[in-house]
């Protein structure tokens, strides 16, 4: 009981301190591409200090649904990291839910900033939930496929039974089903963290912002919170990459104190690869207009398909 | 044989990501990366030939390996880029299919390129993964000659189907003499190289290499 | 107890006839007796579901025997249908205040009454012939009940497509019904049962057709759909939350019924079109949502959506049942049957609290809405409820059973085949797809009708609803959070249920934690501790945020984009916010736009300004009116029969009377 309880905290903990590092790091990198100096990797930490320290400016038009969304999207991001093995198997909470409560909890992050993003009666906000729940809709079903082909693959949505699972079988869990749907996901991490191609986190043109539109009302104490919320979703839909694909290394529940200090490294070299990797792709690819990005997404859809389809002709039936 | 190789992890990875390229390919709208993704696709291709010499030991077929790496994979693709900086024509695909049709409907390809192999009972059920791939990559490659306008896509089409048929023979044959690969190099560069001067031929007539304007012909 | 609840319905239905006269009184006396019915029946059910079946005779000739057999399916069904009522009756009488001095408020009452009574019998009666006569009075009480505000053209025109509709639909049930009496020599349907396993296989086909075109064109599965966005709209609001959250579940309870019970769910491709159907009906319900700007049809387009998903998990319940998996045919059942407990409670609620809206606002024109939660705050937060239900959130209700329902679909992998895998893997993908668009659609709802700043005088001037109406609304959204953090207890009950048809009991495992799981790879959920997470993450930052909050927060108009006040106009409209969708699936809504500018004197002054976007109804389009049109061609021709002459008309009895003796001559008797 203790132990799950410091194990629960101790989680909390990393996500919290590791995902505005692993913002930073993604920023840096990008400028490094673009021969930048760009802002220093603990930028983001000083950022969300800086801002719990402002007051808010609120609009005159809100309701409370403005004032909780942040709060309540937040939590949700939050617990969904509960739900998410991020450097030892075997969740003390990892009953509570599974790969799919994950995508429904960050459904209701979701559901909540784009609700308060109508709330203060900007033309603004309004574009940018709308451009938001069309990507989430897009996303979506290319998302389930591909839960569905690891699904498939290891038979459980359970989380930790996924990364337990596919690290037991070391590198024989390499297979085309497995890279197919990786490469889905990984085209579907692009849009549910809000990147380039599909939306810019540095822009505020109205043409071309989604996430920065509906949060655009936000500032002080809330945006803060909203910033480190998306942040921490940003990681936790990392290690959903690094903990479904490439498990290897970490620990489960019953190891020692050395295991787990291991894990947690291996752990934190695989997000800021996968950060590296998208920044590269971020710096090399140019925003898509938000009408094409159906095809992307067909893209990804396809790819799921194909890791399933390919799973099924690979072992009969 | 064939069931060991063809069911071992390498080539059913190579054999995804040949799919993987094959989509790639149907699923983007600029001629530099379609061509650029034919070229990684002909790469994987000789991969899985070298793959397929290594475990069976013939040496005739590294040779093919390497012929289908420097024909397939450099020359053809910068001979395609030549014609497309020498006759200065529009970068992008134009489609009569859009892309995600298309693309589910590469997707309707696959599964039923699967249940194809899979009602010709005398194929064992390893390869039947490279042999519906190379069912695939045929059906494909004609679809991507029906629904583009381009008649670089058309050449490009031909091409993908040429690389499922070699994915098909090299799978159900362990490579096939090399005589008769030599010779179908030969009748692809060739063939290439025709249409290629076609396509120049199309372009001066018409100033353009859509293939819509082919219809004008009929008199 | 069962002919307490029928009494205390007629008696609801009498006294509102008798008390036509006096509004508030009559109203009261209808709204509380069928409270107190449905009370009963919430009893009465709860004791058959735990207990033994129920059945009762009444007299009459061997051949037609009428009676009531309630068995644990159908009393899910009762007990579904009376938590509705009791809640809706609750609403009505709040409710109805609107109509006082306009309407015959006694005309409304009993028809409601006898309306649900006759869901009641439908649900109870065990005999062919008894069932289709209280079928039929279902329908043509709730036709009544749609034309209830008869003096508004597209009203009529509504109940005019229902009673079309539901009669084509009765038309098919009989012929299914027949094919089984062809058999069983009876009309009970208990030797239905019988007849169902010695039917030819080309039959049972044909009865399950005629079954799934009949209660489907109830149900409103698409392509039979057409009459419900225009029939459940136009009802008032109280009846609306009644035919969308039971009426068409009825339906659902004869399809499980006639699918299983009858036919013995044997063959898998009957499987595979239900779940293809209710693929189809959840996208496409859902896609019509989404553009709609109407509230009460927005919700009835989510309705056929909501069917859809319900028949998947029938539909997954069915293939597996076939391919002889018993455990994993009672888990899609049991997601099929959560999923339309939750639907009949988070629709009665998003249904009334339209309704509320209406009575307020006057206005059921979302673009005409908004600053609605600042002037009916209370309502607000109830529908609220309801759209986070509906839109499947954790850890409201919806999420459980849409859970469940993936996971029964991801069960399909435990099946040998490959052609189920990957319809159910589709099936799968388009789920989620629909689950994300009823996420837009809803949003959509709340944040344009709620919230922001009033877009019309309606808006402006809306008051909170009444104590009764708030009291019927707040019970459905205390049972939609009970049913998302409480499956624990839920999930036994319809276990119970579903292997009355599935011959299966043993298919979820509980833990601690209030854990339930599926026994397969250690999937499990818990909506509890999920709960516990959330409220300790509300919690902590709340009090971080609390304890640096300065009691005078700057406050601010929003930016106007360089107006100098920021006005409603400037706010989002509900069809920009949809319009993504539009343009995304243009192949499927072919929208057609008007835009109609006159100019004054010079061509640079735009003196008006009209724009006109319109969608098409594929399936009434490009289905429905040419059989219409042909029908209609035809019937012409057939005029010509028709030639006023007594003595035609006596030889076409003749003729008839002819042929029908040279049938018994030539031995077509047997």
């Amino acid at each position: 009981m203790i132990s799950a309880l410091v194990s629960v905290i101790f989680q909390i903990i990393i996500i919290l301190a590791l995902s505005p590092l692993l913002s930073g790091i993604i920023k840096k990198t990008k400028a490094f591409f673009q021969i930048r100096k760009g802002p220093s990797i603990f930028q983001p930490y000083y950022d969300v200090a800086k801002l719990l320290r402002k007051d808010s400016v609120i609009s005159q038009n809100v309701s409370w649904i403005f004032h909780a969304a942040p709060i309540i999207s937040f939590a949700a991001v939050m617990t969904a990291g509960l739900l998410i093995p991020i450097f030892i198997t075997r969740l003390p909470l990892g009953f509570a839910g599974d790969l799919i409560a994950v995508v429904y909890l960050f459904a209701l992050a979701r559901f909540f900033t784009a609700l308060a993003s109508l709330d203060a009666g900007s033309s603004f906000g309004g574009m940018g939930g709308s451009r938001e729940m069309f990507v989430a809709a897009m996303v979506e079903p290319a998302l389930m496929l591909s839960i569905f082909a690891v699904a498939l693959n290891v038979g459980s949505t359970n989380l930790s039974y996924i990364s337990q699972t596919v690290s037991g079988l070391g590198i024989d869990a390499l297979s085309p089903y497995q890279i197919l749907a990786f490469v889905a996901l990984f085209i579907i991490a692009i849009a549910e963290t809000g990147r380039i191609p599909v939306d810019n986190p540095s822009t505020h043109l109205e043409l071309t912002m989604i996430h920065e539109a509906m949060i655009l009302e936000y500032s002080g104490k809330q945006l803060a919170i909203v910033e480190l919320g998306a942040m921490v979703k940003q990681l936790l839909v990392f290690s959903l990459l690094a903990n479904i694909f490439f498990p290897w290394g970490i620990a489960s529940r019953e190891a020692g104190i050395v295991t787990i200090v291991l894990a947690l490294v291996v752990y934190i070299i695989k997000i800021f690869m996968i950060g590296i990797a998208m920044a590269v792709v971020e710096t090399s690819t140019a925003k898509w207009r938000l009408f094409r990005l159906p095809d992307l997404l067909s893209i990804s859809l396809m790819f799921s398909f194909l890791a399933l389809v390919s799973f099924i002709i690979v072992k009969g039936g | 044989m064939a069931e060991i190789i063809f069911g071992s992890n390498t080539m059913q990875l190579l054999i995804a990501l040949i799919l993987v390229s094959t989509f790639m390919i149907l699923g983007s709208t600029r001629l530099y990366s379609c061509i650029r993704d034919f070229g990684i696709q002909s790469f994987l291709l000789a991969c899985v030939a070298g793959t397929v010499a290594f475990s069976t030991g013939k040496d005739e077929i590294y040779i093919i390996a390497v012929l289908t790496i420097l024909f397939k994979s450099i020359v053809i693709p910068y001979f395609l880029l030549y014609i497309i900086r020498e006759i200065k024509v529009k970068k992008e695909v134009e489609l009569y299919v859009k892309i995600s049709p298309s693309l589910i409907i590469g997707g309707m390809l696959v599964v039923i390129s699967y249940y194809l192999i899979r009602s010709i009972n005398v194929i064992s059920e390893l390869s039947s993964f490279a042999l519906s791939a190379s069912v695939s990559l045929v059906s494909i490659g004609l679809f991507i000659m029906i629904s583009r306008k381009k008649a670089i896509m058309q050449m490009l089409g031909i091409l993908i189907m040429e690389n499922g048929l070699f994915l098909g023979a090299i799978s159900l044959t362990n490579g096939m003499p090399l005589l008769v690969e030599l010779g179908i190099f030969f009748d692809v560069l060739i063939a290439v190289l025709i249409m290629g001067i076609l396509i120049f031929r199309i372009n001066k007539t018409f100033e353009s290499i859509d293939t819509d304007l082919l219809k004008t012909l009929i008199g | 107890m069962f002919f307490g609840i029928i009494a205390f319905y007629l008696i609801g239905a009498a006294s509102a006839v008798v008390l036509n006269k006096k509004d508030r009184l009559c109203s009261y006396s209808s709204f509380i007796s069928s409270a107190i019915a449905a009370l009963l029946g919430i009893i009465f059910s709860i004791s058959i579901i735990f207990g033994d079946t129920f059945s009762y005779d009444l007299s009459g000739g061997s051949y037609l025997k009428f009676g009531f057999f309630v068995d644990k399916l159908a009393a899910f069904f009762i007990l579904v249908i009376s938590i509705s009522v009791f809640a809706v009756s609750i609403y009505s009488t709040g409710y109805v205040r609107e109509y006082f001095g306009k309407k015959n408020i006694g005309y409304l009452g009993s028809l409601y009454n006898i309306f649900v009574l006759s869901m009641i019998l439908v649900a109870s009666a065990d005999n062919a012939v008894m069932f289709l006569i209280v079928w039929e009075l279902m329908s043509v009480v709730s036709y009544f009940l749609v034309v209830y505000e008869h003096e508004k053209p597209e009203t009529r025109k509504a109940g005019f497509i229902y009673i079309v509709m539901t009669h084509i639909g009765t038309g098919f049930i009989m012929l299914s019904f027949l094919l089984f009496v062809g058999t069983s020599a009876s009309y009970s349907f208990a030797t239905f049962a019988e007849a169902g396993k010695t039917m030819t296989p080309l039959l049972k086909d044909l009865a399950f057709i005629f079954a799934l075109i009949g209660f489907g064109t109830k149900a409103g599965i698409v392509p039979m759909h057409i009459w419900l966005p225009y029939a459940h709209p136009e009802a008032p609001s109280n009846v609306s939350a009644l035919m969308s959250g039971v009426m068409i579940k009825i339906a659902i309870f004869m399809l499980i019924r006639v699918f299983f019970d009858f036919l013995g769910a044997s063959q898998a491709w009957w499987g595979y079109l239900v779940l293809i159907l209710g693929t189809i009906s959840a996208i496409l319900g859902i896609l019509y949502a989404v553009v709609e700007s109407d509230i009460k049809r927005m919700l009835a387009f989510s309705s056929i959506e909501n069917i859809g998903i319900i028949l998947i998990g029938i539909g997954a319940s069915m293939i597996f049942f076939a391919s002889g998996k018993p455990v994993l045919a009672s888990i899609a059942a049991v997601a099929a049957l959560y999923h339309l407990l939750n639907h009949s409670i988070f629709k009665g609620l998003l249904f009334m609290g339209a309704g509320s809206i209406l009575y307020s606002t006057h206005t059921k024109n979302i673009e005409e809405l908004g600053g609605l939660i600042k002037k009916m705050p209370k309502s607000a937060i109830l529908i609220l409820i309801g759209v986070l239900s509906i839109c499947a959130l954790p850890p409201f209700s919806g999420f459980v059973s849409e859970w469940l329902t993936f996971q029964s679909l991801l069960l399909g992998f435990n099946l040998n085949e490959s052609f189920p895998r990957i319809i159910l893997s589709i099936s799968a993908a388009t789920l989620a797809l629909t689950g994300a668009l009823a996420a837009y659609c809803f949003l959509k709802f709340f944040g344009i009708g709620f919230l922001a700043l009033p877009r019309s005088k309606h808006a402006e001037h809306a008051k909170e609803a009444n104590t009764p109406m708030l009291i019927g609304m707040g019970i459905f959204a205390a049972l939609s959070i009970l049913l998302g953090i409480l499956p624990f207890y839920v999930l036994p009950v319809l276990e119970r249920i579903a292997a009355s048809f599935t011959g299966n009991l043993e298919s979820f495992t509980f833990g601690e934690f209030a854990t339930f799981s599926i026994p397969s790879g250690a999937i499990s959920s818990s909506t509890p501790v999920i709960l516990a997470l959330m409220i300790i993450f509300i919690f902590i930052p709340s009090i971080i945020l609390f304890l640096k909050y300065r009691k005078d927060q700057p406050v601010y108009e929003t930016w106007g984009c360089g107006q100098p006040v920021s006005t409603s106009r400037n706010e989002y409209t509900a069809t920009a916010f949809s319009k993504p969708v539009l343009m995304w699936f243009k192949n499927i809504y072919r929208p057609k736009r008007e835009i109609d500018i006159t100019y004054s004197t010079s061509p640079l002054l735009k003196e008006s300004f009209k724009f006109e976007s319109r969608i098409e109804q594929v399936i009434e389009q490009y289905l429905y009116e040419p059989v219409v049109g042909f029908v209609i061609s035809r019937s012409r021709k057939l005029l010509k029969i028709r030639t006023g002459s007594i003595q035609t008309y006596l030889g076409y009895i003749f003729g008839t009377l002819i042929i029908l003796f040279m049938y018994v001559i030539t031995g077509g008797s047997s």
